[in-house]
This record gives structure tokens, sequence and C-alpha cells, in this order.
């Protein structure tokens, strides 16, 4: 299986090999996620929730705003017409006019009303009419260019309400009709233009009543500077005492103005339930299903923005002249700025959720990363062949991987919180309390030692204990890493017993090397013995005189015998002994010397080549004793490449025919001297060689007892070869 | 000629050995001459010696094996008989195939060992014999003419003498003439004698 190589994954850690679920991480994200956008909406709930009675709050305080800037705006209104009406009813031109009223006085005093007009604004009509109902002076407004009516035009007032209503009225009274529409004989004149007509009535300088003063307030004016106060979403209404529209949401509306039937909502009344709150309390808040209305209601005359006023008398019209101010605001407006609250909100919380899915989604990733990066790990841990262990401070097991349960037959979890006394016994544990307090001491222990496992069988242990440090450099306790290497020290020691047999053999030979020299030795004066008394028995053999010598002679020369025959014996004895001779597998024979000579084919960097006929047969003798003699080829060779530079080739050879089984050992290394010929095999070379060369004498003494020989040839391509021909034992 | 007087010449570097050695050929009788070494002998080696040469194979400096293959290059005709070890069987093998006559192993019997010299002596005698014959043989060839030796090496071939004569392009009776005078310069008297001195002459040198 080949395994994606991904952005996040180092080369060479075991993070390459981790599986990644994505379906598991999909699910996890998933739920994580809604986790997550759940938490996030409850501060956003909350958030809006305070917003929109924040925001209501707010409304109610700007409905109190308009409905308090309403009044003052009413009273002021209210109290700068009533200031210009008396004004007007007591000026000099009036009197002038009233004393002597010619053409003169009049024109002047209507020329002082049209000063009036054009400076305030406020009236569409400035009127002196007359006891007998004829207006005697008459300024219209005439859309800001006020004119003086000319005579001919001024009308007969005599039979309208407002001039009925003020004959009853004494000089100082004053007369103020309702807010409505300009109404002539119950006909709408014009509907956008309501008036508000003020008068009193003026008397001469004698007290008589000679007319009134008539003012026409325009309300639009009025409808204008309240509808400056009016707050974004709420509308401002004025209802008469009686509950009809003086400046109602129909009027606000420009289109509705050229409804046809416009005229009948003059009279329109509030809803009934909503008029029956205004007039049972002064101010309140009306909260209905399409709007909210806080209302008040006032006098729009009980202004006191002039203080010479207070001292004039009131006027005292036949309706209640209160009014109710209205501040509406619609659900429809109060709902449009909450939804955009909560458009802006959805929004900023669709991104904010968004986000809160891809940090789900890394933690999915991270969280199922790790966890199988940690199986892998602990399944790399529990299979490795080592016993891996963590013993904190007091000693106690925290973690055994699956080592243990082979090892001791526990599992992890019944290791778990256990001492290592407890786990160990007591014996071993005092062995490893040393190492153990050393650990613990801060330091990195190894060592090597040997457990008797259940009972019987001994295991050599490589343990090394690795010491955990928390922050404070403390020892939190240690990581026990511990090693079966009995096979290993096995090996080991089979290895040196293995060398110690090479050695003893090696001695062995070289004794026997020896007795042969020391025979020779006792054998040449023995000979000379032999000889000197031979030649005198032969020399005394007619002479009759010396038969008596003639005998010791012979004796001298038994003797002689007698001891060669004993220093033939104890030879015999040390004679290499044939008995431990058996069948012999030359390959393997060749592969153990191999391993023997790897160690220094190695420090000179070249390797040995074995080249070994398969089904090679066996042959007859000592396996250690042919071993020796390959080794010690092998070893020749070595030395004889170690001076060499260039290409340096050892290598080992088995062949076969029907008879004979062929062994060469091949080197590249100096070339032998072909002059030396058999002699490198010779004990008596006297040079310098002879000690190197004392295995080679061992190796043909080897090879002769078996029967074989031992020779060698110039490698054709440089070095030497050795070679040697063993009887196969199944030969022919 | 007159052949040497038989020697044993005795290479053993073994003092002791050596002059009993000689101790016991001079007490039957034999000239015999002593070498404490290879070299010493190899210095006075000479193909006109006479006798056999009694040789230690165990001798540090030249072995003894050593010695006997340089002597084979024509250096002598000594018989050769090789003193080996108890036991070491595999140098006697090598010795006798290197040419040896003869090996004995120490320690010996005194009468084996004097036998063995007596039969290698008598070995030596004969192949001088042999030797002189055959040299003597040849020398008798020396005096015929190139013609004559022509002649003779066709009759050896077994030619009749038309054959020769149509071969060497001279007349039959020259042939004859040339076979008679022949047959008169080497003393003898018929065709098969002529033959066997003939083919006597052919063989090596040495044995």
């Amino acid at each position: 299986m080949k395994f994606p190589r991904l952005w996040f994954t180092q080369a060479h850690t075991l993070h390459r090999v981790v599986q990644i679920d994505a379906r598991r991480i999909f699910w996890h994200t998933l739920l994580l996620g809604l986790l997550f956008s759940v938490l996030l909406a409850i501060p956003f709930v909350i958030y809006q929730q305070a917003e929109s009675a924040n925001r209501l709050a707010q409304l109610q305080i700007d409905q109190e705003r308009a409905i308090k800037l309403a009044r003052n705006a009413i009273h002021q209104e209210m109290d700068a017409v009533l200031s210009d009406l008396h004004y007007l009813s007591s000026q000099n031109e009036l009197k002038d006019y009233l004393a002597n009223p010619s053409p003169g006085n009049r024109l002047e005093l209507a020329r002082g009303y049209r000063a009036m007009a054009r400076q305030t604004s406020l009236y569409d009509q400035i009127r002196y009419i007359g006891l007998d109902g004829m207006e005697a002076v008459r300024v219209n407004f005439n859309q800001r260019r006020p004119e003086i009516v000319p005579d001919a035009l001024l009308q007969d007032k005599r039979d309208r309400y407002y001039f009925q209503e003020m004959l009853w009225l004494s000089p100082g009274q004053i007369y103020v009709s309702p807010l409505d529409p300009n109404v002539e004989h119950d006909n709408v004149i014009d509907i956008h233009n309501p008036v508000m007509r003020f008068g009193t009535p003026v008397a001469d300088s004698q007290g008589l009543i000679r007319g009134m003063v008539v003012l026409n307030y325009m309300g639009q004016h009025l409808r204008n500077k309240l509808a400056e106060y009016k707050g974004q979403e709420s509308s401002i209404w004025l209802l008469d005492s009686t509950g009809n529209w003086l400046f109602g949401p129909a009027m606000e509306d420009e289109r509705d103005a050229q409804f046809p039937g416009r005229a009948l909502q003059r009279h329109d009344r509030l809803s009934p339930r909503l008029w029956q709150q205004m007039e049972t309390k002064r101010s309140g808040v009306h909260q209905s299903e399409a709007a909210w209305i806080r209302y008040e209601r006032i006098n729009p005359l009980m202004g006191t923005g002039i203080p010479d006023w207070t001292n004039i008398v009131r006027p005292t019209p036949a309706q209640d002249p209160t009014w109710v101010i209205a501040v509406a605001l619609s659900r429809a407006s109060m709902q449009a700025a909450g939804s955009a609250l909560r458009k802006k909100l959805a929004m900023v919380y669709a991104v904010l959720a968004g986000f809160a899915f891809l940090a789900a989604g890394i933690i999915a990733f991270v969280v199922h990363r790790n966890g199988a990066l940690t199986r892998v790990m602990e399944q790399v841990v529990d299979h490795l062949p080592v016993m891996i262990a963590y013993v904190d401070a007091e000693q106690r097991y925290r973690f055994n991987n699956m080592a243990y349960h082979r090892v001791f037959g526990l599992s992890p979890k019944a290791m778990y919180g256990k001492t290592l006394r407890a786990v160990m016994g007591e014996a071993t544990y005092l062995r490893f309390l040393p190492y153990v307090q050393q650990t613990l001491a801060g330091n990195v222990v190894s060592f090597e030692t040997q457990l008797t496992y259940q009972g019987t069988e001994v295991l050599d242990m490589a343990v090394t204990y690795l010491p955990d440090f928390s922050r404070q450099r403390t020892v939190r306790g240690f990581y026990a890493m511990v090693n079966d290497i009995t096979l290993l020290k096995g090996s080991e020691r089979r290895e040196r017993q293995r060398i110690l047999e090479m050695a003893q053999i090696s001695r062995m030979t070289s004794m026997q090397e020896m007795a042969a020299e020391i025979a020779h030795e006792i054998n040449q004066p023995l000979a000379a013995m032999a000889m000197y008394s031979e030649a005198g028995q032969r020399i005394l053999e007619h002479e009759t005189r010396y038969v008596q010598v003639r005998t010791w002679l012979k004796a001298i020369n038994t003797q002689a015998k007698r001891a060669s025959d004993v220093v033939r014996r104890v030879r015999r004895f040390v004679q290499k002994d044939d008995s431990n001779f058996a069948s012999v597998d030359l390959n393997q024979a060749i592969r153990d010397a191999a391993l023997l000579l790897e160690h220094e084919a190695q420090s000179q960097g070249l390797a040995i080549t074995l080249d070994l006929a398969p089904d090679l047969p066996a042959v007859h003798g000592g396996q250690v004793l042919l071993e020796q003699v390959i080794f010690n080829l092998g070893r020749r060779a070595l030395l004889a490449l170690a001076k060499q530079a260039g290409t340096r080739h050892l290598s080992l050879t088995t062949r076969f025919d029907r008879a004979w089984v062929h062994v060469e050992v091949r080197d590249t290394g100096l070339d032998l001297d072909p002059a030396l010929g058999d002699q490198i095999f010779d004990s008596f070379l006297t040079s310098m060689e002879q000690s190197k060369n004392m295995g080679l004498i061992l190796s043909r003494t080897i090879i002769e007892a078996h029967a074989g020989t031992l020779r060698y040839v110039p490698n054709p391509g440089g070095g030497t070869v050795f070679m040697f021909s063993l009887a196969r034992e199944d030969g022919q | 000629m007159i052949p040497q007087a038989s020697t044993v010449y005795v290479v053993d570097d073994d003092n002791a050995v050596r002059e009993a050695l000689q101790a016991l050929l001079s007490s039957v009788g034999l000239e015999c001459q002593c070498f404490a070494s290879a070299e010493a002998f190899l210095a006075v080696a000479d193909p006109t010696l006479r006798g056999c040469l009694l040789l230690d194979v165990r001798m540090p400096g030249m072995s003894g094996l050593e010695l006997q293959r340089k002597l084979q290059h024509g250096k002598t005709t000594l018989q050769i008989l090789i003193i080996t070890g108890h036991g070491d069987v595999t140098m006697a093998v090598r010795a006798l195939k290197a040419g040896a006559s003869d090996f004995i192993e120490k320690p010996f019997n005194e009468q084996e060992l004097l036998d063995r010299i007596q039969g290698c002596l008598q070995d030596d005698i004969e192949r001088w014999h042999t030797r002189q014959s055959l040299e003597q043989a040849r020398a008798r060839f020396l005096v015929l003419t190139p013609r004559e030796n022509a002649v003779m090496e066709l009759i050896a071939a077994g030619h009749h003498t038309k054959k020769i004569a149509g071969l060497l392009g001279i007349q039959d009776r020259t042939v004859d003439v040339h076979r008679f005078n022949i047959m008169h310069k080497l003393g003898v008297r018929t065709l098969a004698e002529l033959l066997r001195l003939w083919s006597l002459s052919r063989q090596a040198p040495s044995d």
C-alpha cells in the first residue's frame, strides 16, 4: 500500500503511516460545529434582546421629547398670537381711526396691519370689522405678499359665527375659534389651510365698543413647526377636545390629501378605546396592534411665555380649549428597525458560525489524528521485543507494555500501581535497588543483569533507566527499557567457548609438533649410539679376546633401541587422535570460519565472498580442525591483503568432483615468492617468516592428517590461492 | 675410462649421527664422506661422483628435499637414499616422487641401513656400466664419415640397398661399399649386431 505524503507529514516520522478516517472526522466536525454554533448563539440572542429593549426605551424617550417640544411650540405659537392680538387691539393707529374714521387714518391702520402680516407671516387675514359686520380694514396674506384689500372687495361678516360670538364680549376678552379648515357656510374652503380665528372687541376713548380686531391664524404654520419635532419613526398628531383630528395621520401624507372624500375624515375619531383613555387621563401611552401612541392633553392658550399677559383676561370660548398631542410610533417602523438589527446580527453570526465549524473541523482533525498516532505508538510500543515501563518516584509501575505480559505473565492492568519489589521479588529487587536509586537521583543508568524467570530459566537482560524530570527538575519517575539478550549472550558465550577450543587445539597441535621435535632430538643421539655400538661389534666380530666387549656393545645397542621405542610410544600417545572424526560439512565450516574472520575483514574494509557449491558432499574429519585450517588460511590472506593497496578480495570457494571436495582460499594480496616453494610449510625455515607461517605449518599438518594435501598457486590476478582437497566420505 | 671407487656421501646436520654413520660404514669397509649441510655437499657435487647419497630430510637451512631437487638438474648421478623421521610417510612419498631411490625411517636397524646402502651402490655400479657401454657405442659411431652416417640412418630405418641408393642418388654398389665400410669400422659382423649397436647409441645418455 502506498501512503500519500501530505504537507503536514514530515519525512521520517510515524505521522506518515497514520490513517485518516475522513468519515469520522466529518461527523465529529458536524457535531462539534453544531455545539459551538448553539453556544455562540446565546450571546447573540441576549444582545439582540437587550438592544431591542434599549431601542424601545430610546423610542419612548424620543416620543416624550417630541411631545414636550410640541407642547412648547404650541404654547409659544399661541402666546405669540395673543400678544399680537393684544398689540393690535391697543395700537395708536386704531385709536386714531376710532377717534376720527377718516380714510387717511383707515389707510394708516391698514398699513400697520400689512406690516404686521409681513413681519409675522402667521396670519392669513388681519381685519378690523365694525359693529355693523362690515370689514373696515382687511389685509390678506396673499402668499407672503400681504396686500390691503380694496374697499370694493370688503365683505359683510354680520352673519358669521365668530362675529356673532364676539358681539357678546367685552373689551379685554378674547375669542378663539377652534382650529379648523376655512369653513364658510359649512363649506370647506381650503383643507390645507386650517385656520384659527382670534378676535377681541375694541372700544374708543369713551369706552364704547366700536368694532373688533380679528386675526386668522394659519394652522399650517403650527403644523410645519410640529413636523420639525417629530422623530424619525414617529409622527405627531393633534386632536381637539372632542377627539377630532386637527393634524392627523391623514394630513401627514401628501398622497392621501388628494384622496376624494377627504373632507369626511375631518371629524373622524380615534378608536373609541384610545379616545376613552385620552379623555380620562391627562397623559399616557396606548399600545395597540398598529402603533404605540403616547399622548398628553394640554391647554394651548395656557402658555406662560409673555409676562405681562398674565393680567389679561383669558378667552373663554364655548368649547373646551384643550388639545391632545399624540406621538404615534407604528409597529411596522419599530419592527423594521428590529429586523434591520436582526439582519446585521444574523450576518455576523453566520460568519462566526462558519469560523466555529472551521475550528471544529481543525479540532476534530487534530484530535482524531492524535488519537490515531497514539494508537500507532501504542501498537508499536506493545509489540516491541523490549519491555518498556514507566515507574514513578514511589517505585510503582505506571505503565507497562505487552512485553511484560510475555515475560512476567501479568497484564499491564494487573501491573499498574504495583511496586517493583512486589513484581520482582525481594532478592531481585535488592539487586536492582542501587540502579533504581541512582536513576531517581537523576542519572541515566544502563546495566546488564540476569533474572531467574519462573524459577528455572535464567534470562540475560540489558536494562536502561531513563529519569523523567518534572519542570522543577525533580525526578518524577523513570522509564525502564529492558531488553532480553539471553540469545545474544548465549551466542557470545558459545563464541568465546569456540575461541577457547580453538586455542586449545592450537596448543595441542603445537604440543604434537613439539613432541615430534623432541622425539627427533632424542632419536638422533640414540641413533648415533646404536650405530657406534653396531660399528664396534662389527670390528670386534672376529677378535676372540674382546667377546666381553662385544657383548657390552650389543647391550648398548639394545638399550638405545629400547629408549628409541619409548620415545616412539610417547610420540604416538600425543599424536593426533582420530576418534573425534565425523562427517563434516565444509560449507558450514567455511561459514563458521568466515564469521570469525568477519571482524578483521571489516576493520580492513573488505568483504569476504563465499562461493559455496550447493549440495557439497561431506568429508570425514574433525570439524573444529578443518575450521582452524580455513581460519588460518583466511587470516594469512587478510595479513597479505593488509599490505596491499587497490583491489582487495578474499573469497572462499568450495567445489567437488566424483572423488574429492576442493576448498580454495583466494586473495589478491602480496604475491608469495614462488621460489620459496614448499618451504613455507617447513617448520625449519630459519627466516623471519617462520612465525607467520606457523599457521600454515599447522594447517598442513591438519590437512595431511586428513589424508589430503595443502598447496598453493599464484592467483592469476595477483595474490595467492591456497587449496586443499579432501576425499568425499561417500567417495569411490 | 677408469671407474672411480664407490663412496657413500652422508649429509646430516647432527654431528654425532654423522660420525656414528661414518664409523658404521667404515666398519663394513665402505668409503664414506660426510657433509654437515646440504650447501656443503652442493659445493662439491659433480656428475662424476660415484656411489650413493645418504640424505637426512630434516635439516636447518636447505632441507633434504630441497637439495634433492637441486641435484636433479644434472649435478649428479648419485643414487639418493632418504632418511625420514618416524611416521613421516608423506615426506617419504614426496622424496620418492622427486626421484629418490629409496628411503629409510629413523630410528633404523643398522643392518637394514647397510643393506639399503649396498643395494644403492650396486644400482650405481650397474648404471655406471650401462652408461659406459652406451658411451662406447656412441664413440664408435664417431669414426663414420658423414656419408656413411647418412647411409647408416637409412639402414636403421629399414630400407633396402636399392631404396637407399635411390634416396641418396648414388649407385647400388656404392651403397654396398658404404655398408661394408661401416660394419668394418664398427667391428660388427652381422646386420643384427649393427642395428643393436645403433639403437644402443641412440638411447638417452642417462636413465
